[in-house]
């Protein structure tokens, strides 16, 4: 509510500004051009212009006479969408000058500031810039000739001179707006303070990022330690200094994808892919209505204003402090990790009613597979599980491209005549492969598991890049893709059973090594947020007796069908060698362990109860009446088996969903697929949390921590952008990223 | 002498501790000796049979009962605790336990004990004194299953608290049934939360069972205190 009334409120005003304040520096070429660091960084990306002292004088000025009641006037639509990305950064912008002008000697700081940076900067002192800065603006002229009706709103402010008078004949409005101003400060604080909160620390990160970027002249920075370094620099000043400077990094970072969507003539180079804590600082974040208005079309790198980077670090108190991860990186280990279903082309042609409301470009491999990769290179995850992964696509093209972006990669074509698999690439750089196990869920001696899902377990140990001596807790990484169809959950809970099954086992392999072991469990489970077979993930424990097959998935309701397959015990044959427990039964074979201890779990035990030994009436034993004058009865069996008395599975790992089934603050779903038959949450990561127990056992330190995540849409959110696959999501599942902190 | 014995027989206090099955009296430990003696005469040493699956340790089954009606004044607690058979392997136990009647299916006041061979089923032992024992509390109907779990959990090593476990014992009482697991060192939080959270997985409780730790030094005091015997035991 509050952010579409600011919305509504700022968009015309922010335009205004971004005129005025163009057209002003366009009237006054001799106000100073603050270039920060993220220009240099782009080999000349675009120019950032700050209000000088005098205009925000101005605009004071201006503020002080508004005083007539708030009002809301209606933007024009078409501007809107053209302009989103620059009016986000000018909105910012425009509180930020209001603050300005409320301190003044912060400002000063502030120039000393980015003079600094100007000067430490060897390839742009300030005159040069200058001069880019109007060959910047030139270029947005001639663009604009070229693409007249999309970028009309740039050219107004950049070519015309005349236009700071069109503005000022507006100048009735913008006392309103101004009044309106007043107003959403207020309120925009609140928001700020609140849900912008989070964003604004991730800026600031990304500030300091690109300031190190700045003095290293590196296209890339990622240690923790050296942004932590410069970060000491930078505290120095005082918090509303830092702000303001992250501000103006979020500003040009808008200009920056509104430049790379401008046809830019050879000789300008952009990044090739933001790192992740740089590309994802759009304040649009505040805006979720923004994102009901259709964007740029042949920009894929403006993905990021429609799904935002959500910091979820609860303790990192950036106003403050340094990131925690960064004041301490010996401890620490930071890593990312997407899971992607990028929809195997063969799939897609089968299923091409699927798509009807799709572009055939948007279809064609040759596309999506840019997309995809450009997605890749844009977000960099550490690890990076994929689903429907087309084996030929893989091999000539993904796989090549994979291992020029440092990843190595394990690849599990389906079993049968299916031509897709999974695969889970990890950065090289960053882990060492423990070991790894590819699951097939087809097995051959059992009719329930007779479809050809696959899984890939692997176990990695994290490099330290800090410490020696230092050894992090390796992670297990599971991927699988589990079978579609609605109807038969029974069939996705074996195949599930799989999977934690292996979990289990490569967990107790490292327990039995005397390490801990973190689980990332992410895919393709086809299965809905809340029901059965994402419980048994969830809460560890499912029971099933009497369910209805259709409803472990809850894909569709089949609640209508005269005749349900039912689930009873036991879910799957005991040759398959899982227990109820979702763990390998063959696990406790007695093994004497580091302990020196025998173990035998529950169902190896029950195993032996009629063996042969067993029934034989020992020798010693008195007979008592009512007391020792049982028989053994094999026909009792069932009397204490699990199934018969549990109807319950159940697994021992901790594990939590990264994702939420709503959009934050929203009563709207989240999904991570849509076609024309529907839209859904199917695709998870999840990850283990280390809350074993409860109370006594809260300082455990192990399991991961959630850092952050790339939010997720809403369906009509993505049918407002003409469904999927679209331009900006190559496939019909968007992809699911998460930022974790082990150690 | 044997006032403790006494009073316990005479006890019909359904619900407290000594119902877990582990009435303990100081004084027997001297006239148990010649029960010892005989036990140990009469039982061979229990060795894993060939290619049997043998356990990390031997285990000794034990049944109580208490008499119906007035017990017999002379009668020990101990002399009251049979000892059924030892066992040092998978099929072994098996042996003994498919032999046995289910809790469940047991009549009166009766108790089953399974403690490590070498520690008796009381507060006393060596192995016992500075202990305690998680308590569960079942309704009617829970007892078979639950005390199956538990001590395959314990025969299986499955709590991973070392050498810590005692033993276990299921009280059929009237009205509910009662589970205990035994360890050696009550003072050992991480020790007894372990134990706690296995029983939790293992037992497959409802939800809203409830669970008490209970030292063993605790049990006697309340068992004195409820009988008014501070004095004697203090004389011992």
């Amino acid at each position: 509510m509050i952010g579409t009334l600011i919305y509504y409120a700022l968009f015309p005003l922010t335009k205004l500004i971004g005129r005025l304040s163009e057209s002003w520096w366009k009237v006054h070429p001799g106000h100073p051009v603050f270039i920060n660091g993220k220009e240099v960084w782009d080999g000349g990306g675009a120019p950032f212009r700050r209000l000088s002292e005098q205009q925000t004088a101005l605009l004071d000025q201006w503020r002080s006479t508004g005083s007539e009641p708030l009002e809301k006037p209606k933007p024009a639509n078409q501007e809107r969408g053209n302009a989103e990305g620059l009016v986000e950064g000018r909105f910012v912008l425009e509180r930020e000058v209001v603050a300005e002008v409320k301190k003044e000697q912060e400002m000063d700081l502030l120039h000393k500031d980015t003079e600094n940076i100007c000067s430490a900067d060897p390839a742009g002192p300030d005159p040069e810039s200058l001069e880019e800065a109007r060959a910047f603006s030139s270029v947005m002229e001639k663009d604009a000739s070229d693409l007249p009706e999309v970028k009309r709103e740039e050219t107004i402010p950049s070519g015309n001179e005349s236009d700071g008078l069109n503005v000022l004949d507006e100048k009735d409005e913008v006392e309103k707006l101004f009044s309106t101003i007043e107003w959403t400060e207020v309120q925009g604080a609140a928001a700020l303070g609140s849900k912008g909160g989070v964003l604004y620390k991730e800026e600031r990160r990304n500030h300091k990022e690109m300031e190190e970027t700045t003095a290293d002249s590196q296209p890339e920075e990622k240690s923790c330690r050296k942004t932590g370094e410069s970060e000491a620099q930078v505290v120095e000043g005082s918090s509303v200094f830092n702000l303001s400077a992250l501000l103006a990094d979020g500003h040009a970072e808008s200009l920056n994808s509104f430049t790379q969507f401008q046809s830019v003539p050879a000789g300008w180079h952009f990044p090739v892919g933001l790192g992740l804590s740089e590309a994802v600082c759009y304040p649009s974040v505040q805006f979720p209505t923004m994102s009901y208005y259709p964007a740029f079309r042949e920009n894929n790198s403006l993905e990021v204003m429609w799904r935002v980077w959500e910091d979820l670090n609860e303790d990192g108190d950036y106003s403050i402090a340094p990131p925690t991860a960064c004041v301490d990186p010996c401890n620490k280990f930071t890593f990312t990790v997407m899971s992607y279903n990028i929809l195997a082309q063969d799939l897609l042609e089968a299923n091409y009613e699927l798509y009807l409301h799709c572009s055939e470009g948007m279809l064609a491999w040759e596309n999506r597979v840019h997309a995809i990769l450009k997605e890749l290179q844009t977000w960099e995850p550490d690890i990076v599980c994929l689903q429907e992964v087309q084996e030929n696509h893989f091999l000539e093209q993904m796989h090549p491209a994979l291992i020029e972006m440092g990843y190595i990669c394990i690849y599990k074509q389906r079993t049968g005549t299916k031509t897709d698999g999974c695969a889970v690439c990890y950065h090289g750089d960053r882990f060492i492969q423990l070991s790894v196990s590819l699951l097939e869920f087809r097995r051959h001696d059992c009719e329930l598991l007779d479809r050809d899902n696959v899984g890939i377990v692997l176990l990695l140990q994290p490099i330290s890049e800090h410490g020696e001596g230092l050894q992090f807790s390796p992670i297990c990484v599971a991927n699988t893709h589990l079978l579609f169809n609605p109807r038969r959950g029974d069939v996705k809970l074996a195949q599930l059973a799989i999977v934690l099954a292996e979990i289990d086992s490569v967990v107790k392999q490292c327990k039995t090594k005397g390490s801990d072991c973190e689980v990332i469990l992410c895919g393709d489970l086809n299965s809905l947020p809340n029901m059965p077979l994402y419980q048994l993930i969830a809460t560890g424990q499912l029971y099933y007796h009497g369910l209805p097959a259709w409803m472990v998935s809850g894909q569709e309701d089949l609640s209508y069908k005269i005749h349900h397959r039912r689930l009873y015990a036991p879910l799957w044959p005991s040759s398959l060698g899982i227990s109820d427990y979702c763990q390998y039964s063959s696990v406790y074979e007695p093994h004497t362990k580091s302990s020196g201890k025998l173990q035998y779990n529950h169902d190896f035990l029950q195993q032996l109860r009629y063996c042969q030994a067993a029934c034989v009436r020992p020798a010693d034993l008195e007979f008592i009446p009512g007391v020792t004058d049982n028989k053994p009865n094999p026909e009792e069996k069932q009397l204490f088996s699990p199934s018969r008395f549990k109807n319950t599975i159940c697994h021992g790992l901790n594990l939590s969903s990264v994702y939420s089934p709503y959009i934050a603050d929203t009563e709207r779903c989240a999904v991570t697929t849509l076609h024309s038959e529907g839209a859904a949450m199917v695709d998870y990561i999840f990850y283990s949390t280390g809350q074993g127990g409860s109370g006594v056992c809260k300082d455990r330190k192990n399991g991961l921590k959630l850092l952050g995540r790339l939010t997720l849409l809403s369906e009509a959110d993505l049918w407002s952008m003409n469904g999927l696959p679209n331009e900006m999501f190559p496939s019909d599942h968007l992809s699911l990223l998460a930022k974790f902190q082990l150690g | 002498m044997n006032n403790k014995f006494d009073a316990l027989k005479d006890d019909d206090s359904g619900d407290h501790d000594q119902d877990n099955g582990s009435p303990k009296d100081s004084e027997k430990e001297k006239t148990e000796d010649e029960e010892k003696d005989q036990n140990t005469t009469k039982r061979k040493p229990v060795v894993p049979g060939a290619g049997e699956h043998p356990l990390q340790y031997n285990y000794t089954f034990w049944y109580s009962r208490r008499t119906p009606g007035r017990p017999a004044s002379t009668q020990s607690y101990e002399q009251n605790i049979k000892q059924i058979g030892s066992f040092a392997s998978v099929e072994q136990f098996w042996r003994f336990y498919s032999h046995m009647i289910r809790p469940g299916d047991l009549t009166g006041h009766s108790d089953f004990h399974l403690f490590k061979e070498g520690i008796k089923p009381m507060w006393e032992d060596d192995a016992n004194k500075s202990g305690g024992k998680w308590i569960i509390r079942l309704r009617k109907g829970l007892a078979s299953r639950c005390w199956e779990n538990l001590i395959l959990a314990m025969l299986g090593e499955q709590f991973m608290v070392g050498e810590e476990i005692c033993g276990a014992v299921v009280s059929v009482r009237f009205q509910e049934d009662i589970i205990s697991i035994w360890n050696k060192t009550a003072s050992d939080q991480a020790t007894t939360a372990r134990i706690r959270d296995t029983l939790r997985r293992v037992l497959n409780l409802p939800p809203n069972t409830i669970m008490e730790y209970k030292t063993h030094t605790d049990s006697i005091k309340a068992w004195e205190d409820f009988h008014g015997l501070v004095n004697a035991s203090g004389g011992r």
